[in-house]
Parts: C-alpha cells; structure tokens; sequence
C-alpha cells in the first residue's frame, strides 16, 4: 500500500482550555507532503507543533478539516480508521490492562476475522522477534517499560499492516533503554518491510533512526530531507538550530561576499543579495583565540562543560551573545579568559535576517 | 499541651468516633437480627408473598436498568452534543426528589392520565425511575476512568463499536456496572414512601409490609420481615465484593458480521433511548408540577407547616451531628495505615447504606425503643443512621484524591498537625462536604420507609404525602409535593455548583 500522500491538509480545533475557550486553534496548517514505500520517516518538531496531530490524521483517528490523505493514490480522507487497515503504536502503548500479552497482540487478527493457524504461527515468531515468546502469558501491569513498548510494536505488527505509525513510541522510557531500542525498532520495520511514520521530540532520535526527517514548527513543515542533507543545508535558522543545534551572528552586510559582525569582517562562502545577514555556524566549528585577535569576533570564556566524549565551551560575545563551542580535546582557555573566535568560510550557513529573530530560533 | 498530649487527644477523637459509629449507627441498624437467635421463627404465608413480590421486581427493575443504565451512560460519556449538560443535569432528579413526591407523580401519571392499574406493573414503573440515576451514574463514573487511547488503539487494530464495547470497555468498568446492579437492587428492596402509593392490596412489596405489620402491632413478622431484608442486602454486597475481584478477560472470539451490524444500529439506539428517557423517566417525574397548575390549591394549615418544622428541623440536625463524626471517620478510613481496618469500616457503611431503610428503621426502633427514648429523638436517631454513610463516602474518596504530599509539605514548613488540617486538607475536601451535606439532608427529609417504622404521632413531610394521598386529599399532597419538588431543585443546582469544584 503505502505511498502516502497529503495534500492540503489542515486541522483546526475549538480551544477548550480555560483560558482560551472558543478560539480557534490550526494544529496542522495545509500541509502537503510525500512519503516513500518501506522508509522510515520521523516527523521531529517542539512540543505543540503538530506532528502527533497529523499522525492522527494519517490514521483516521482525526478528520481532517481540509484537504486529503492518500494512500496509494486512493483516497481514504473519508475511510474509518478500522478501514485503512494500520498500525499503530501509541506514546503511553495503550496495552489492554485486562487482557495478557497473547491476547493483546492477537487482538488485530481476531477482531478483523483473519486468526487462523497461520497467523498464530506469524504472531510467536513475531513474539521471538522482540523476545517476548516466554511471557505471553504475563498481564501488562507486570512487565517493565521496555517490555511493554516492544508489546506495543509486536501488537502493531501483528495486524500486518504494511504502514506503522507510531506516536513518541520511545518517549516514556529512560534514555539509556530508549536508545537501545532504537536499533530494534529499526531492525523491525526492515525486516518486515514496514513503512514507518515516527513522531519525536528527540533530534537525536530522529537523526539516528530515520532515512527521512520531516521538522514541524507551528502546524507547518518546515523542511524535509535525509538527516545529513537537512543537517548539512538546513533551509532555516529554524532547521539548522532545532536539529543539531547552531550558533548565529546576525551580520551587516559591506559588500557582495564580506559581512560585518561588531567590527570583525567575516568573508562568507558565496555572495549574498541583502543588507543584512545571518550567519549560522556548528559549535564544533568554531575555533577558540586564547590570545584575542583584534579583526575577530571577541568574547569571553562563561562556562566549561565536560560532556564525556567533548567539552563545550560557552562564551560571552560583546553584545550578549551565547556561543556554544564544542572540542574533543579540552582548550587552553580558563574561565573568565577574554579570546576571540573564528570560522572558516565553508562552514557558514546563511539566512535571511527574520522579521523576529527570536521567535524564528524558538521551539 | 504537650506533644504526647496532642497525639493523645488526636487518639480520643478516633476512638470516640468509632464508638459512635458502632453503637450509634451501626450496631442499632442490625439490631433486630439478634432477634433471630432464639426466636421461632415463623414465615407468613403473606411475607412470603410480599418478599417473592420485591425480589421479582428488585430482579427485573435490574435487568431494565442494565440494558438501558448502561447504554445510557455509554452515549453520556462519548456524547460531544451540546445537549449532554441538559442530560447531566436530568439524570440526577429522580436521586433528588423526595420518594413520596415521586410515587404520587408516578401515579398520577400512570395511573390516572393512562388508567393503568396500582400493582406490580406500577411498582416496576416507579422502581425503574429512582433507580436509574444510580445505574447511570456508577457506570458512567467507572467509564470516565478509562484511557481514552485504549479505545483508539482498538480502532487502530480494527475493532468497531460494538466489539470494541464488549472487549475492551465493558470488561473495564464492569465494576461501575456490578456497583449500578448492586444499588439498584438494593433500592428497589429498601423503598418504601412512593411503593405505598403504587402497590395494590394484593400486591404489595417486604418494606412496606413491614411497615403495616409494625403498625399493626405483628411485631414476631416485622422483625422476620425485616431481618430477611437485612440478610439478603448483607449478602448482595459480599456477593457483589467477590465478582469485582476479577480483572482478567482474554478475547478468542468475535463475531465480525453480527457485532459490525449492531455497530451500525447507533442511530436506532439513540431513538430509543431518547423515547425511554423522555416517558419513563422524565414525564412521570414531572408530571406531579403539570397536576398541581390543573388542580392547584395551596394550603398551610398547622398540621402542614408542623411537618415541615419536624423535616427541617431533624434533617439539619442529623447533617449537622453527622458531620462532626463524618470527618474524622473518613480520615480515619482514608488516611488509616491498617488498610484492612479501614476497609472492614468502609465495607460497613456500605451494608447499612444498603440495608432497606423499613428495616432499619424497624431495627433502631427496636434498640432504641428498649431505652424508652423519646419518640422525636428516636427518629433524629435513626435519620442520623440511614444518613452517615452519605456523608462518610464522598469526603473518604476527597481525602483519598488529596496528594498526602500536601500535607508533609505543611509539616515540613512548619505548619502544626491541626493547621495542616484546617488550612489544606479542608479546604480541598470542602465541596465534598458540602455535596455530602447536601445529599444526607435531602435524603433526610425525604425519608418514607424508616420514618414510619420509628414514628407513631410525629409526621414529616414525606409521612403525611403518603397519609394525605390514603385520605384522598390529593390536592394537598401535590401541593406539599410540588413544594418538595422546588426544595430539591434549589439543592439540585447548590450539588452542581460544589460537583463542578471538585
């Protein structure tokens, strides 16, 4: 089945918050977008930003308000959920507290009339798939977080439905189990040959799990790609900083391809048509002064942070600025020490200078 | 006062609260089954009759109640329509309005607008309609409780509504259903004041039969009467203790084609609910207000405003004592370390909540009656029994809603033990308080069953409805009806005010 397509697609809501009541709120704001066969997408955007909403919308559990869902070419915008045949895997897993585990998962097959022999003998191997065949027996409330998230996936996968959406799946357990089971889920939709829809938070999760991000921010896409391109050519202050984080000068422009930042010229990669520019750099590219030079930009050593494999360096500018400064070997400069930073050309992004800045760079 | 002191006195009021509880509610409401030790025991051919009339009708006023209580919560809490709070608000009016009030408007209706006859057909009627709001109600609370994604994630594997409804939700709140089954049951066994006005010679239910034979002095029969009441109420909620334990349901079976065409029946069960709700239970209730403009004759003679006097006064008074014991029991019972101590007296108001009030009241007047009271105190006495449960229940389950974090935080900032209590913990639990209060006065001054069984010369409100409509006067029992009635909507907004702090 699944290519899917959206086109058009809003959903707005009637606040029933206290304090908002009656207005009315656009949760997904004519979105349009693609999603390739057998690829692992994650929908990563800030909390509030939309992306479960549209999953819902994908699954039949929202109706849109605009627009329409397309699942290989046919439309399903007007198709129950039960009719679009998916699976779905839920933030808190939503694992029936009366039922055990064997009966969870076989619940798919059994309400759509499709459990037989075969599906019994599919539904253990999945079960050994996620090392879970010995405890078909247990309830819910008895097992660990991790056990229950794979529960949640098995039960999904059950239905064998070809599309698996899944909403923060790893959202509600510790990290350290979350990242370990990032692989698995990967592992899974591989080897059953799924078309995978994730929403997260974590830009981490997102860069490590997915051939194809698509960053959300208020309702709107902001940007989609691989996790390299959109790392290396985020389309947005917004992009470049929510996924892997980046620093920003907002320079004046002085001719074609120089920029001034606070008395320090910057040569930029390529010319650039406006007055104004802003220049987004990775903390692991920025190179510490000790001893401050004078045509650079100047600042002022805060905070040194020990991350484990990297130190991160924060620096004062002038102006107020926060810079972030990553090394994998620790740097000569003390706290307190006034230097001066640089970058290389090549490693500038450039953005327009946003109507607001702060509330571009805000999640 | 010292520490030790303190804690001492922290002591004294548990342990007084608890001797009240035992030897002023609880130990008189089950008084009259020592009568059985001893005692020969003879079965009328009559209570035999009057007993097999009140379970056959217990029994099918449950199995009505079940099949439209249930569905009936079930369109209330997925229901987004607008017209949900009008629902919300009528459901609860049959809980509200004085017994005897609605027995009248049941006949009136029934009886007199449609020519059917007083009998088991009538009982049934009546029964279904106060009875109804406690089915709703426990469902609907046990169905709020459940993850709404559960229902989701069911669609997402393929369930439609109705399977949906008998894998996952129903085995979810079936404890809300098994608590509606169990109270409905026992209400329909216990009512007294409006079966009177609907029953025949021949036909005619245990609580009120006990109430005739104590009048008519039979007291070896009333007590007979009264303790087989007692006995099945007592065996109900054990019964009902033990089929809640079971948590586990595995599905292996579904029937796609049947459960997906009665998934489609929505808009036919909407019709039909909507017609039940609308001639079984509103207009009969209300029919009493259309009455009294057709034949409206306010009188307040002394006889009258006396009642009203005797009413008010012992239904503020029993709130009032209740009360002060109330508190303190449900702190006890929630905050209590002893869990199966505390559970022992949350399992005891239930039964004296349950036991049928005729019988009850039959049972304090025997215990109280020893003691040669004075006949007014005796009733206070046996309002204040029927009444304190009512009042225990909903501040239990506040204080339990209160995060006992809240109060080690007080401590922790220096806040004394009784601060904490007046300056935390009683302000949170104040809207259960007062919806309590509320509940034990209204149930107080509509009271029919136990009244009667305690009093000889003195009449509340609810007493002299059932006397006036055995003179025939019925215009001046609707009229103190239709006076009830209003009373009970003023209290019916003042509970939805406080419900809606909760």
């Amino acid at each position: 089945m699944p290519n899917i397509e959206l086109k058009n697609i809003t959903k707005t809501f009637t606040s029933i918050n206290e304090a908002t009541k009656g207005e009315i709120i656009t949760a997904v704001d004519k979105v349009s977008l693609k999603i390739k066969k057998h690829s692992y997408n994650t929908l990563l955007g800030p909390s509030g930003c939309g992306k479960t909403t549209l999953l819902r919308l994908i699954s039949g559990l929202e109706n849109p308000t605009e627009g329409q869902v397309f699942f290989d070419r046919k439309d399903v915008t007007n198709m129950t959920t039960q009719e679009r045949d998916i699976g779905f895997v839920f933030q808190n897993y939503s694992l029936f507290p009366h039922m055990d585990i064997w009966h969870n998962v076989t619940y798919g097959p059994v309400v759509r009339n499709r459990f037989n022999d075969e599906t019994e003998k599919y539904i253990h191997s999945i079960l050994k798939m996620v090392k879970l065949d010995e405890r078909a027996r247990a309830y819910p409330s008895e097992l660990s977080g991790g056990m229950k998230q794979r529960v949640a996936v098995a039960r999904a996968i059950a239905t064998k439905s070809p599309l698996m959406l899944l909403d923060e799946p790893l959202g509600a357990l510790d990290v350290r189990i979350g990242t370990a089971l990032r692989y698995d889920l990967m592992t899974l939709v591989k080897k059953y040959k799924l078309t995978a829809i994730h929403v997260t938070h974590n830009q981490e999760e997102a860069m490590t799990i997915s051939d194809n991000i698509i960053m959300m921010k208020r309702g709107k896409v902001i940007q989609s790609g691989s996790p390299k391109e959109i790392y290396d050519n985020p389309n947005s202050i917004f992009s470049a900083y929510f996924l892997g984080r980046c620093n920003f000068f907002r320079c004046e422009m002085i001719d074609k391809n120089t920029a001034n930042f606070q008395g320090a010229i910057i040569t930029l990669p390529k010319n650039f048509p406006e007055k104004k520019v802003v220049l987004g750099v990775r903390g692991e590219k920025i190179h510490i002064n000790s001893k401050p030079k004078k045509n650079n930009i100047q600042g002022k050593i805060e905070f040194i942070n020990f991350l484990g494999e990297k130190w991160q360096y924060i620096i004062r500018l002038s102006d107020g600025t926060e810079i972030s400064a990553l090394k994998r070997v620790p740097h000569e400069a003390k706290i307190g020490q006034k230097i001066s930073i640089s970058f290389y050309p090549d490693n500038i992004l450039l953005f327009n200078e946003p109507r607001d800045f702060e509330k571009e760079k805000s999640v | 006062m010292n520490l030790n002191s303190k804690k001492h006195f922290g002591n004294l009021i548990y342990i007084v609260t608890i001797l009240f509880f035992l030897f002023i509610i609880f130990f008189p409401a089950i008084y009259v089954l020592t009568y059985a030790v001893g005692g020969k025991i003879k079965i009328s051919g009559e209570l035999i009759n009057a007993l097999s009339v009140s379970f056959s009708v217990a029994f099918i006023v449950t199995i009505v109640n079940l099949i439209f209580g249930v569905a009936l919560a079930w369109v209330f809490v997925k229901s987004k329509s607008k017209y949900k709070i009008w629902l919300d608000n009528l459901i609860d009016l049959p809980l509200i309005v004085p017994t005897a009030a609605l027995g009248l408007s049941v006949y009136l209706f029934w009886g007199e607008f449609w020519n059917l006859e007083k009998g088991f057909l009538m009982i049934i009627l009546l029964h279904v309609i106060f009875t109804l709001p406690y089915m709703v109600r426990s469902v609907a609370a046990s169905m709020e409780q459940i993850n709404d994604t559960y229902n989701e994630a069911a669609t997402t594997l393929g369930a439609t509504a109705f399977t949906l409804f008998r894998t996952i939700d129903f085995p979810l709140f079936k404890d809300g259903v098994i608590t509606g089954a169990v109270l409905t049951f026992t209400r329909s066994l216990s009512e007294t004041g409006a079966t009177m006005m609907v029953a025949s010679l021949a036909t005619i239910t245990a609580p009120v039969l006990v109430v005739n034979l104590k009048n008519s002095g039979d007291v070896p029969q009333a007590a007979i009467a009264s303790i087989i009441l007692i006995l099945s109420a007592l065996i109900i909620l054990f019964a009902a203790k033990f089929l809640t334990r079971k948590k586990h349901f595995n599905f292996n079976i579904i029937y796609p084609k049947f459960e997906k065409s009665i998934s489609n029946l929505a808009s036919a069960r909407n019709f039909v609910l909507t017609l039940f709700f609308l001639f079984i239970i509103l207009i009969p209730t209300f029919y009493i207000i259309f009455y009294n403009f057709a034949n409206f004759s306010p009188v307040f003679n002394a006889q009258i405003l006396q009642s009203f006097v005797t009413s008010f006064g012992i239904a503020l008074s029993v709130t009032i004592v209740g009360l002060i014991f109330a508190i303190p029991m449900a702190y006890f019972i929630a905050r209590s370390k002893n869990e199966k101590l505390a559970s022992l007296f949350e399992n005891m108001h239930d039964a004296v909540l349950l036991v049928p009030t005729s019988a009850l009241g039959f049972s304090l007047a025997m215990f109280w009656g020893k003691l040669e009271f004075n006949e007014l105190l005796i009733l206070a006495l046996s309002h204040l029994s029927f009444t304190f449960p009512l009042l225990v229940k909903p501040i239990t389950t506040a204080i339990r809603n209160v995060d006992f974090s809240f109060e080690e935080s007080a401590l922790c900032l220096g806040a004394s033990k009784q601060k904490v209590l007046t300056s935390i913990l009683f302000p949170l639990i104040l809207p259960a308080i007062i919806a309590g209060s509320i509940m034990a006065f209204m149930r107080s001054l509509s009271e029919t069953g136990a009244t009667l069984a305690v009093s000889h010369d003195i009449k509340t409100v609810s007493v002299l409805i059932v006397d006036l409509v055995k003179n025939e006067q019925r215009a001046e029992a609707g009229f103190l009806c239709f006076v009830l009635f209003l009373i009970a909507f003023i209290f019916l907004i003042a509970l939805k005010k406080t419900k809606k702090k909760m």
